[in-house]
């Protein structure tokens, strides 16, 4: 044992009061920040004296300064094969997500390639362009560093479209040029463009990201939507962004729902946008501007000037509902033409209307008289059409068939029986219409992760009457050997409980399905 | 390391040592483990990190930690560390009292920044952060569990020598099975450094 430079215990004294100075030090700085000193210092030093601390464990407790290296060199190995895990975890799923916006110059310079004149460039050029899309990714990077605060600059479309023209020029001008010669001059031709005039986008990123998720379920994380049910947003929230009145009408749209046929891009869509008042001002104003600049959609907007979360406070009370939301869709006025075009008010929302109660009156009777005869044990004693038409909120989700989305909606089909046979589950079924549920669920052997909303908007026999719905529907009424409707009595007792999501969730997990 | 060298290491803690490194296998065994255990923590910060501000539903780490409790708790951990390089200090001048009471020391610190630990989970349930409620609430407990757990084995490991130190006693010749209780504490003590860092101070900074 080479322990030959015994320090007396004066050292480890003197170890041991600085370690407790620096723990006091970093309790202070963090609890009452010097004003003269920014957030980004703060960590900086905080970090700074845990390494230290760190440092001085090892160093003297751990005594490596008296120990063989060896002990050294393997305990070293530990610390960069263990950091150099973390920071690949770091690495694979926060940098792809802070990179994001950069993809779409991907998808611009991509294009490049295939204009028309494309084709007459030598081999050689072509080959660069195509490589040019794996570079890029780190040109742009190093070209628009992002700030801690999460703000980013994007370059106005004009600027860009200028860029690709020059680029494409150049290309053409100089064909013999080498490939190192060409990418210099692309690099020089992009650098000017960042500093001329960017749409500078300054908001909370991470929380507009991480509210989304709830979004995702149906608007889905491409932001392409579901057709025939939720809208796409890329795209499509930059013109409602730009449209007369568009500003306060997302706002409105995330605090009170939108219910009611739209067209977008000429194509309909029909599904249900929930309210989401409880959200705080500050994540509806986060994930407002995460749509509106998401998925290319930065690159739409001539100006953008973020929401803010005193904006969203100033539109709630208003008390409007989903169809008053349609109403203030329909009196937008979209900035450019090829935006979308609205139906005609009054006639269209009176159709829609109409086409929906028709679609699925056609639809479900089949299924259901079907059920009535093989099942005779089964009365429907609840209100069916009221059942029926509330169920046309669920379908974006749960489809019209009642198969739900693999891996985010469970299906109806089999699994309300299940859940309405397990102990507990009646009442399970009533708390998860009105409260929502969130978490990972398995049902059958695979997995779904989206997100209920609750439905307390609902009244207490709709609630109970789509419950009843989802058990007799689509062949569930054979499943269930006495099946004694829900009532609105039952729903009523049940209000009032302000359970969250993840409530509801634990108390499924408590139901003991498989 | 030659042949030369290691003849002439001295043998006072000859217990196991290996002929080629002459180094006691039991020590150099406790660095190896503490390097792969630091590949494990590693990976449960990093999936607290990739976590972090994730959850959709609170309650957030704002709403429950409370740094001026945390930074009493890694104090006394802080402490506990100081504690054992007395104990092995003492039982390498064969000073069995101090041995023991240091030993005994360790211990007791490490109860008390365990119930620390206990209270402070029972709090949070009662907030409503539980294992399974939000992405927060997983990998919180995760994480400051396993250290927990760590912190517990290493108690009962001091105890334990604390209790044979009376059966069979302890002298300086021992020193070695001392030294590696003391660098996994130790080490329980570096992982508590980051996790305060990292779990609980950044939230407020």
């Amino acid at each position: 044992m080479a322990h030959g430079k015994h320090s007396g215990t004066g050292l480890y004294i003197t170890v041991a009061i600085i370690l407790a100075v620096i723990t006091y030090i970093e309790y202070a700085i963090v609890e009452f920040p010097p004003t003269w000193m920014s957030s980004g210092w703060v960590l900086f030093w905080v970090i700074l004296m845990s390494i230290v601390k760190f440092w001085m464990v090892i160093w003297f407790f751990m005594h490596l300064r008296d120990d063989p290296k060896i002990y050294t060199g393997f305990f070293s190995s530990g610390i960069v094969i263990g950091v150099g895990t973390f920071v690949v975890l770091i690495a694979m799923f926060i940098l792809p997500r802070a990179v994001a916006p950069v993809m779409m110059d991907d998808v611009m310079v991509a294009d490049v390639a295939h204009v028309p004149d494309a084709a007459a460039l030598s081999d050689e050029l072509r080959a660069l362009i195509e490589s040019d899309g794996a570079t890029r990714p780190q040109a742009a990077r190093s070209q628009t560093p992002r700030p801690r605060d999460g703000s980013l600059a994007v370059t106005p479309p004009a600027a860009r479209t200028e860029g690709f023209a020059l680029r494409t020029d150049e290309v053409d001008v100089t064909p013999a040029e080498t490939i190192d010669d060409a990418v210099e001059a692309e690099v020089e031709a992009d650098e000017p463009l960042v500093a001329e005039a960017p749409v500078v986008v300054e908001f909370d990123t991470e929380l507009g990201t991480s509210t989304y998720l709830a979004c995702a379920g149906c608007h889905q994380a491409s932001g392409a939507g579901i057709p025939g049910a939720f809208p796409p947003l890329a795209g499509h929230a930059a013109d409602l962004y730009q449209a007369e009145g568009g500003r306060p009408y997302l706002i409105g749209v995330m605090l009170y729902g939108l219910q009611g046929q739209i067209v977008v891009d000429g194509a309909t869509y029909n599904g249900l946008m929930p309210a989401f008042p409880h959200y705080d001002d500050d994540a509806i104003a986060a994930v407002l501007n995460h749509i509106v600049t998401e998925w290319g959609n930065a690159e739409r907007l001539d100006t953008f000037d973020a929401f803010t979360a005193a904006e969203v406070e100033a539109e709630r009370g208003q008390g409007l509902t989903a169809a008053d939301m349609l109403e203030q869709r329909q009196q937008l006025v979209f900035v450019s033409d090829d935006a979308a075009v609205e139906p005609e008010p009054d006639t269209a929302t009176v159709e829609t209307d109409e086409d929906v109660a028709t679609e699925t009156d056609v639809e479900e009777p089949d299924t259901v008289e079907a059920e009535v005869e093989a099942a005779p044990t089964v009365d429907p004693t609840f209100d069916t059409a009221l059942g029926a038409s509330t169920y046309t909120n669920c379908v974006g989700c749960h489809q019209p068939t009642g198969a739900g989305i693999p891996g985010v909606f469970p299906p109806l089909v089999g699994h309300t029986v299940d859940l309405y046979a397990a102990e507990g589950g009646r009442t399970y079924l009533i708390e998860m219409m009105l409260y929502g549920v969130q978490g990972q669920i398995v049902v059958d052997g695979a997995t779904y992760n989206g997100v209920m909303p609750g439905w307390q908007q609902l009244s207490d026999e709709a609630v109970a009457a789509v419950i009843n719905h989802s058990l007799t529907e689509w062949g569930n009424a054979d499943l269930i050997d006495d099946f004694d409707a829900i009532r609105a009595a039952e729903v009523e007792a049940l209000r009032g409980q302000g359970l969250s999501t993840s409530d509801v969730y634990e108390r499924r997990n408590a139901l003991g399905l498989d | 390391m030659s042949a030369h060298t290691a003849a002439s290491v001295d043998h006072t803690a000859s217990h196991g040592t290996y002929k080629s490194t002459n180094l006691p296998d039991i020590k150099l065994m406790m660095w190896v483990f503490l390097a792969s255990d630091i590949m494990f923590f590693g990976t449960l910060l990093g999936t607290y990190l990739v976590y972090r501000n994730r959850s959709l539903t609170g309650p957030f780490p704002t709403d429950v930690l409370d740094i001026p409790l945390t930074t009493v708790s890694t104090f006394v951990l802080l402490m506990s560390s100081f504690l054992m390089v007395l104990a092995l200090h003492s039982l390498r001048q064969d000073d069995i009292f101090k041995f023991r009471l240091w030993t005994f020391g360790v211990a007791f610190f490490g109860a008390i920044f365990l119930g620390f630990q206990i209270y402070e989970f029972i709090h949070f349930v009662d907030l409503g952060l539980t294992l399974q409620g939000n992405l927060f609430g997983t990998t919180f407990y995760v994480l400051t569990g396993t250290h927990g757990v760590h912190v517990a084995i290493g108690i009962l490991w001091l105890l334990s020598i604390f209790v044979h130190s009376f059966v069979k006693p302890w002298t300086s010749k021992d020193e070695v099975y001392l030294e590696v209780a003391g660098l996994y504490w130790h080490f329980v003590d570096l992982v508590w450094i980051v996790i305060f860092t990292v779990v609980y101070l950044v939230e407020f900074i």
